[in-house]
């Protein structure tokens, strides 16, 4: 049977898994742990403050399971933000060929 | 895209940031020719505004995927930093090779320049008066980037951002300045090779100052909404790496153009 310490307990346990038929995993325990007394426990210590709640709610966005890219799974705000480059794009390429070409072929000097 | 892998590396999504940025660097490249041959800056300017919104929007998204999506395990941040250190080092070349414009020049000068550096006609700035401020300020930012640090490692927010805002601070005070002295000097880019070396060597300097000061600014924000815990805040330490190179390549500025070349 397979079987570890637990850190948290402080005592033997069968672990459940792979190693272990479930059917035949009875649990090993040792004798229970006494703590001096005064002991302070990790639950009873003042809660910090945690993940603040924007951060949570950016946190809870972002991982949700969806198909939409990155760039825009922030909502309407990426989809403007991506719009206008890739407007921005668009019209500067045509500007920057606009330009090659009036270099490449200049207009000729009638005067 | 799912955040949960049975690897510890990151496939990052389908970006369209590095189409953007190749079409963004081509106006602006193609809008300064413009510029220079017909005086018409509508395709620099646009240029400009396509490199910004694709460097805002990319940058973003790294930090969604670090921050929130949680994908910048340990062996991504080995990648990570690793692009920082390369990245740094071409930068140093860069440098060097200004550097190196700048001893090829003034150790042995040429006849036209009247054989001697600074060149006749030069009248350089005093290396005890304003630069020496800025020496001062900078090295300032230096200790107090490390102190952001130190107190981010100890989960003293409220100090780290004393520490990091005061970074930004002393940082726009070096601009501010570094653009005065620029006002005040006696002579310009096109008086002589000193003009040009001066110039190009502390303008691209300056240049990185404010890169710097808006990394640093970046990583104020990101503090502020507590994107950096104790043990893991990459992108601070990118910055604090960023900066302390700049600091260091003031003060080879400092030793060899504006003191021993002035």
């Amino acid at each position: 049977m397979f079987y570890q310490r637990s850190s948290v307990t402080g005592r033997l346990t069968s672990v459940n898994g792979v190693q272990t038929p479930s059917t035949l995993s009875a649990a090993v325990e040792g004798p229970a742990v006494t703590y001096p007394v005064g002991t302070t426990f990790p639950k009873e210590l003042p809660a910090g403050k945690g993940v603040p709640g924007l951060l949570a709610q950016k946190m809870k966005l972002f991982q949700a399971s969806n198909d939409i890219p990155i760039h825009l799974k922030g909502g309407p705000v990426d989809k403007v933000l991506f719009g206008t480059t890739i407007a921005l794009c668009a019209v500067g390429l045509a500007g920057c060929l606009q330009y090659f070409y009036s270099m490449s072929f200049p207009k000729k000097n009638t005067e | 895209m799912t955040t949960h892998s049975s690897h510890t590396y990151h496939l990052v999504d389908m970006s369209p940031w590095p189409l953007t940025g190749s079409i963004s660097a081509m106006m602006l490249t193609t809008g300064l020719v413009k510029w220079f041959h017909q005086l018409n800056i509508d395709l620099l300017l646009l240029g400009f505004l396509a490199t910004l919104l694709t460097m805002v929007q990319w940058w973003r998204d790294t930090t969604r995927e670090g921050t929130y999506q949680g994908l910048h395990t340990k062996r991504v941040m080995t990648g990570l930093k690793w692009g920082m250190i390369l990245f740094i080092t071409s930068e140093v070349l860069f440098f060097f090779s200004f550097f190196w414009a700048f001893f090829h020049s003034s150790l042995s000068p040429a006849i036209e320049i009247g054989a001697s550096w600074p060149p006749v006609g030069i009248q350089a700035f005093n290396p005890f008066q304003v630069p020496l401020l800025n020496t001062a300020i900078l090295l300032a930012s230096g200790a107090t980037v490390t102190w952001a640090h130190h107190a981010l490692m100890e989960s003293n927010h409220t100090q780290a951002l004393q520490g990091l805002a005061l970074t930004v601070v002393l940082g726009l005070y070096f601009t501010g300045v570094q653009a005065m002295e620029y006002y005040e000097a006696p002579f310009t880019i096109a008086d002589s090779v000193y003009g040009s070396t001066f110039f190009v060597a502390t303008g691209f300097h300056g240049l990185h100052v404010i890169i710097g000061s808006s990394f640093l600014s970046v990583c104020l924000y990101r503090m502020y909404m507590s994107h950096f815990s104790a043990t893991h805040h990459l992108g601070f330490e990118a910055a604090a790496w960023y900066w302390h190179f700049v600091d260091v390549v003031w003060l080879f500025l400092y030793i060899s153009i504006y003191w021993w070349g002035g």
